[in-house]
């Protein structure tokens, strides 16, 4: 046998040790870096619910002062006041921050445009509800100053007493037609009167969140 | 470029998921559908006519007859709203004119020369403000004798310091 005759091995039989000794550096390796993992979680609570913002407004249910926003106010002559009552609250969980009031007529004319002459708005808050009779027991406040129709067109804040969750803040409008100085002259009226119009007002309260907070507990 | 506008896009969904974000922080009440307030203004309508049912004449004096006999008419209240007195100007076409002027209660004719169907007659003068209890729907009637043939025209201003005191009502 020539010495440079070694032992012959087979090309494919090398190729199979190879592969089996690298497959076992592997496991080897494996074993050594494996990780390890701890887990921990509650096992009650961990509820997170979300807060609502609502506001609702609805008629006075005191006995005569019922008639609220849907009741029409007809023939109203030059120095008449209506009064309405409404009950305006915050049915959410949330507190709110700032309420603002906007009227928005369905028709323009003098009684919605003349800021002068035209409908003029004043609101007024009662700690409770209104007497039958329109009273406020304990002293109203001025929520709204007067605003014509015309301002009204744009929103208005309203120092209300409280905006907080659960509130309800009982409101009456005061709705007026200034006495004016108008003369009709042989059934003619004047230019630019505010007699013999209509329009209707639909009313919009909207009412801020308050600042967002952070709570560290 | 199909990246890039892709991008684009994203960040444009962002500002516009962040505004809509900060507007559903305001909760809105609204009155509902059907429940707006319907405000209407009443009308002061009152004008001189030869009839109890004459038309309006938007503006128009009443001119009577070229006469020296006692004439007859109107005043009506075709508003909506109830007056409490009004100016009655007469105007004649050549001056001189001594005049009686009177009325009677609110919807009685005159059944003769100074007399009224029922009650009786309410000197009137012959200018400036007449009290005048007027409500809608109704009228007055007027006698005027002029002792010298002439014609008269009426007129009748009714400001609105002259209607019924102001309401408040509270419902």
């Amino acid at each position: 046998m020539n010495s440079k005759n070694k032992i012959a091995i087979p090309l494919t039989k090398a190729v199979v040790f190879l592969t089996a000794g690298l497959g076992g550096i592997g496991l080897i390796s494996s074993s050594v870096y494996a990780s390890l993992t701890a887990e921990a979680s509650n096992t009650s609570g961990g509820t997170v619910t979300s807060g609502t913002l609502k506001l609702t407004q609805a008629p006075s249910t005191v006995v005569g002062l019922t008639d609220g926003f849907a009741t029409s106010i007809t023939a109203m002559a030059p120095g008449d006041t209506v009064r309405r009552y409404i009950d305006l609250s915050n049915t959410g969980t949330l507190d709110g921050d700032t309420v603002t009031l906007k009227a928005e007529p369905s028709v323009s004319n003098a009684l919605t445009t003349n800021g002068t002459a035209g409908l003029q708005v004043t609101v007024n808050e009662c700690a409770v509800a209104w007497t039958s009779a329109g009273v406020c027991t304990p002293g109203s406040t001025v929520v709204l100053s007067q605003k014509s129709l015309l301002a009204m067109g744009s929103a208005q804040s309203l120092t209300l007493s409280s905006v907080l969750a659960g509130s309800v803040n009982h409101l009456q409008f005061v709705i007026t037609l200034p006495a004016g100085s108008e003369v009709t002259t042989n059934g003619a009226l004047p230019v630019g009167t505010v007699q013999g119009l209509s329009t209707a007002l639909t009313w919009t309260f909207t009412e801020t969140m308050r600042a967002a907070t952070t709570t560290d507990s | 470029m199909r990246k890039r506008n892709a991008s684009f896009g994203l960040i444009l969904l962002s500002a516009l998921t962040a505004t809509a974000g900060v507007a559903s922080a305001d909760t809105t009440a609204t009155s509902a559908a059907g429940q707006s307030t319907t405000v209407s203004s009443g009308s002061i309508i009152v004008y001189p006519t030869a009839t109890t049912t004459g038309a309006n004449p938007n503006g128009a004096a009443l001119t009577l007859l070229n006469t020296n006999q006692a004439q007859y008419f109107y005043i009506r209240n075709t508003g909506t709203v109830r007056i409490v007195s009004l100016t009655i100007t007469i105007t004649y076409s050549s001056a001189g004119a001594k005049t009686s002027f009177y009325h009677c209660g609110e919807n009685i004719l005159f059944s003769g020369l100074n007399t009224c169907a029922s009650g009786s007659t309410t000197l009137v003068p012959n200018s400036g403000t007449t009290p005048l209890n007027l409500s809608p729907g109704s009228w007055y009637a007027f006698e005027i004798d002029t002792k010298k043939t002439v014609t008269p025209t009426i007129s009748v201003t009714v400001s609105t310091s002259q209607i019924r005191p102001a309401l408040d009502t509270s419902s």
